[in-house]
């Protein structure tokens, strides 16, 4: 089930509240939270309920470890170390990600090297499996270390299914959901909540089915006509790119967030205006927070731990390995893995930078950095290497094409081979098109984001006037199937 | 304000916002989505739609004809009371613009699986087998499986802003249509009044629209990766093979033909290079069914003003290839227009 869909919004939602609440209300609460893990089972098995068994032996086993491993005494005598239990718990876990991920991936470099011709197994992706496996390995690892003192089956349950951060995040850290859970004060209806996670959820509809939806056209456009692009077009194509999957990613975790909110959940915040970054470190601390925290705590800090002694350049080469991993964790494809290792680069690079003391002007920064993502997520994006690079060749050596209405002004240029035509026909744009992009740099440089906004809503004529036009536009769209970005990863 | 006012004002006027213009559209019926009568002597005309792929589909859904003439926009350019006169009332004709041999298919297999056809007239287009011809964007597999609910289209057809438009419209339409006294245009009419005016074409006109066909036609309808390499169409050709077996086990009498164009198209696929498949085109029709060929240099084909453009022939001149089908002798239809070629014929085509 989508959130950008009818029967999420006007039937599951509304049930889900209700029937919680209800519950809660008479004071049912083992009931209250045992119907929260049913609505999220079922949002779950939407799709496809094959998937149903996966995630429910996912969560009794890693629950069944941690369980131990909390209770464990060293005293006592038992089969199992607790580091066993540990190394047991991350092949489980790792063994999963990888062989409904990354067995293909496999197979065919594997192929590829060594000239075999093993068949590949065409496993269907899991839903969620890379959001439910990162979640629940820090679970397991924080319960070795004895940062876990919780225990309870049906909290830890509804912290791996909870419906609004089930399918793409935000990736939650137990020590902040579990509690949250577990309070009796979050079982009472909180209208300041309610409003307001309506008022996120609004804004993220619109985001993804208004903003996101329209810059998708293009950019799939583009990418499927990557051969034959002129250069505004490619830039029309990359910069549409990097708009959707903003818009589409924010709009989701706005959504997520603004749902959870209705249940009195409050999710990490996930985006804080990343394309105002002016450097790598910057960008990678608004984009995709949670995935940051996640890499820092449980990739990064480990390879650091792992070397006997540290300097500074053995901890760039950490960042760049956890990028590279982080980059693979996206998905099983060489694209992912130069996505990854370019960022890694490119914080290292940035550290460099600021070890040294060099200054840069705050414009040409923003500039430097806008662009350098804008480049790594048309490797995020392209099919292949070959893709990626018609696309970059369309944005640096391909034909200059302005609009015909501008020829009788601009013909001069016409001897340094710039043609007047009709500009964006190959991705099926139009002067909208240029308008659109205008636009999006307008809301994501100028504009307060989703969660300052959330910060300073209030309750007024205006505030639900201006809610109720954008939410009932963006509903009205919710009519065609368009998934999220980041259900795929 | 309190937070509780502004949340229950929020959702209670989405809610009932939603209901309302659901309500309307479900009513209205714009696109002939949901099979009900309800106000059906007040609305009486439905002429806006965001999908003609949708609405042709429901509204044959929602009916039962015992004869079904299946084909892209051509077989629409004909006066349908000649098909009555060969094969009977209750006659059902779905002309899908630009749909290719897929699209086609599949909406015959629907129509086999679920009505009860005596006849079906298929008129087979040479760009249809084009396998780099992609579905249209409007075409959905969902809605022609009997065993899949298409969530979409209802969903379309209650909620979108634009289906709300094109209801209000559609009252528009029907309150003007109540006052001047006049009754609503049924499809036959409004066919026989294109019709009147495509016979009306001037001899520049019609050079100029085959003229612009020329222009766009090679692009969006033979455009190709693989079309110009023969063996490409086998696929459709065992799409259109899988109709014959189908309507073989219903007792459904096929019907089929290769729809006429100007000669400068046939010329304009040599140019193309894709002369080698439209001649291994009719060659490999012939291997699975017979069938008449109306696809030729002919005295008919020849004349560019008897066409409407360079693919659509003027509809009395259509005429004569039902008169040839059928064999109607009070018909005078030029020998060299229409070929029957029986199956397995050695003959070329």
């Amino acid at each position: 089930m989508l959130f950008n869909s009818y029967i999420f919004i006007f039937l599951f939602l509304p049930i889900a509240f209700f029937v919680y609440f209800y519950l809660n209300s008479k004071r049912l609460t083992t009931a209250s939270k045992a119907w929260l893990v049913f609505t999220s089972l079922f949002f779950y098995s939407w799709w496809n309920i094959s998937y149903l068994p996966l995630i429910l032996i996912s969560i009794l086993f890693n629950y069944s470890i941690t369980s131990t491993m909390i209770e464990y005494d060293e005293k006592k005598k038992k089969y199992f170390s607790k580091k066993a239990l540990l190394q047991i718990a991350l092949v489980f876990n790792i063994g999963l990600l990888a062989y409904f991920k990354y067995m293909d991936f496999f197979i065919s470099n594997t192929n590829l090297v060594l000239s075999l011709e093993i068949p590949m197994l065409n496993l269907a992706l899991p839903l969620a499996i890379s959001f439910f496996t990162l979640q629940q390995i820090a679970f397991v690892v924080d319960s070795y270390e004895g940062l876990v003192e919780e225990k309870n089956f049906l909290d830890y349950t509804i912290f791996v299914t909870f419906f609004p951060q089930l399918i793409a995040g935000p990736i939650v850290h137990h020590s902040e959901m579990m509690p949250q859970f577990a309070s009796k004060w979050n079982m009472v209806k909180n209208y300041k909540n309610i409003a307001t996670g309506l008022f996120i959820f609004s804004i993220g509809l619109f985001k993804k089915v208004v903003i996101a939806d329209t810059f998708a056209k293009w950019a799939t456009a583009g990418f499927d006509h990557a051969e034959a692009l002129n250069m505004v077009e490619a830039w029309a194509t990359s910069l549409s790119y990097t708009f959707q999957l903003y818009f589409d990613f924010s709009g989701y975790t706005d959504m997520a967030i603004g749902a959870a909110l209705l249940f009195n959940i409050k999710l990490p915040q996930n985006f804080n205006s990343p394309y105002k970054a002016t450097g790598m470190i910057d960008f990678w601390k608004r984009w995709h927070m949670t995935l940051t925290n996640f890499i820092t705590t449980y990739i990064y800090t480990p390879i650091i731990r792992s070397f006997k002694k540290l300097t500074f350049h053995k901890a760039m080469l950490a960042t760049v390995i956890a990028f590279l991993i982080a980059g693979l964790w996206h998905g099983a494809s060489w694209m992912f893995v130069i996505f990854g290792g370019l960022n890694g680069v490119g914080i290292a690079t940035n550290h460099y930078w600021k070890k040294y003391k060099f200054k840069m002007n705050k414009v040409l920064a923003w500039f430097i950095t806008f662009n350098f993502v804008n480049i790594t997520f048309v490797f995020f994006r392209a099919k292949d290497l070959d893709d990626a690079l018609k696309v970059f060749e369309g944005m640096f050596y391909g034909q200059v094409i302005l609009y015909d209405k501008l020829e009788s002004y601009l013909s001069f240029l016409t001897p340094l081979g710039v043609r007047f035509d009709d500009v964006l026909s190959d991705i099926g744009g139009k002067a909208q098109t240029i308008v659109y992009i205008v636009l999006a740099f307008i809301i994501t440089l100028l504009l307060k984001n989703t969660h300052q906004m959330a910060k300073e809503f209030s309750p007024s004529r205006l505030s639900l006037g201006v809610l109720l036009i954008l939410a009932i536009f963006a509903i009205s769209k919710v009519s065609s199937f368009s998934e999220f970005l980041y259900f795929n990863f | 304000m309190s937070f509780k006012f502004w949340s229950k004002f929020f959702f209670y006027s989405i809610v009932s916002f939603f209901t309302l213009i659901a309500s309307i559209n479900y009513i209205v019926n714009p696109y002939n989505i949901f099979n009900h009568t309800l106000f059906s002597t007040f609305i009486k005309t439905h002429e806006h739609t965001v999908s003609a792929r949708m609405t042709d589909f429901y509204t044959l859904k929602h009916t039962d004809p015992t004869n079904l003439i299946m084909g892209s926009s051509r077989v629409g350019m004909f006066n349908q009371d000649i098909f009555q006169k060969y094969l009977g009332k209750n006659t059902y004709t779905l002309a899908m613009p630009g749909s290719n041999i897929e699209e086609q298919s599949q909406y015959l297999i629907f129509m086999i699986k679920n009505k009860k056809l005596k006849n079906i007239l298929w008129s087979l287009d040479f760009f249809s087998f084009n396998p780099d011809l992609p579905n249209d964007d409007g075409f959905s597999y969902n809605r022609v499986d009997s065993s899949a609910f298409e969530k979409d289209d209802y969903q379309i057809a209650l909620f979108s802003l634009q289906t709300t438009k094109n209801s209000l419209n559609t009252l528009v339409d029907n309150i003007e249509l109540l006052f001047s006294g006049q009754e609503p245009k049924d499809d036959k009419l409004l066919l026989r009044e294109s019709i009147d005016r495509y016979l009306t074409l001037s001899p520049e006109d019609i050079d100029k629209r085959t003229r612009i066909q020329l222009q766009y036609y090679p692009e969006k309808f033979l455009k190709f990766a693989t079309f110009n390499k023969p063996e490409s169409i086998q696929e459709n050709l065992l799409k259109v093979k899988k109709i014959i077996d189908l309507c073989e086990e219903k007792n459904i009498n096929l019907i089929l033909y290769t729809s006429p164009v100007q000669k400068s198209f046939l010329d304009l696929y040599q140019t193309l290079g894709l002369g080698e498949t439209f001649h291994s085109w009719k060659k490999e029709l012939t291997k699975i069914t017979d069938y008449t060929d109306f696809c030729t240099y002919n005295s008919v084909t020849d004349n560019p003003y008897n066409f409407v453009d360079g693919t659509h022939i003027m509809p009395n001149f259509g005429e004569l290839i039902f008169a040839k089908i059928f064999h109607d002798p009070s018909v005078d239809v030029p020998s060299d227009f229409g070929t029957y070629v029986p199956k397995d014929s050695q003959r070329t085509p």
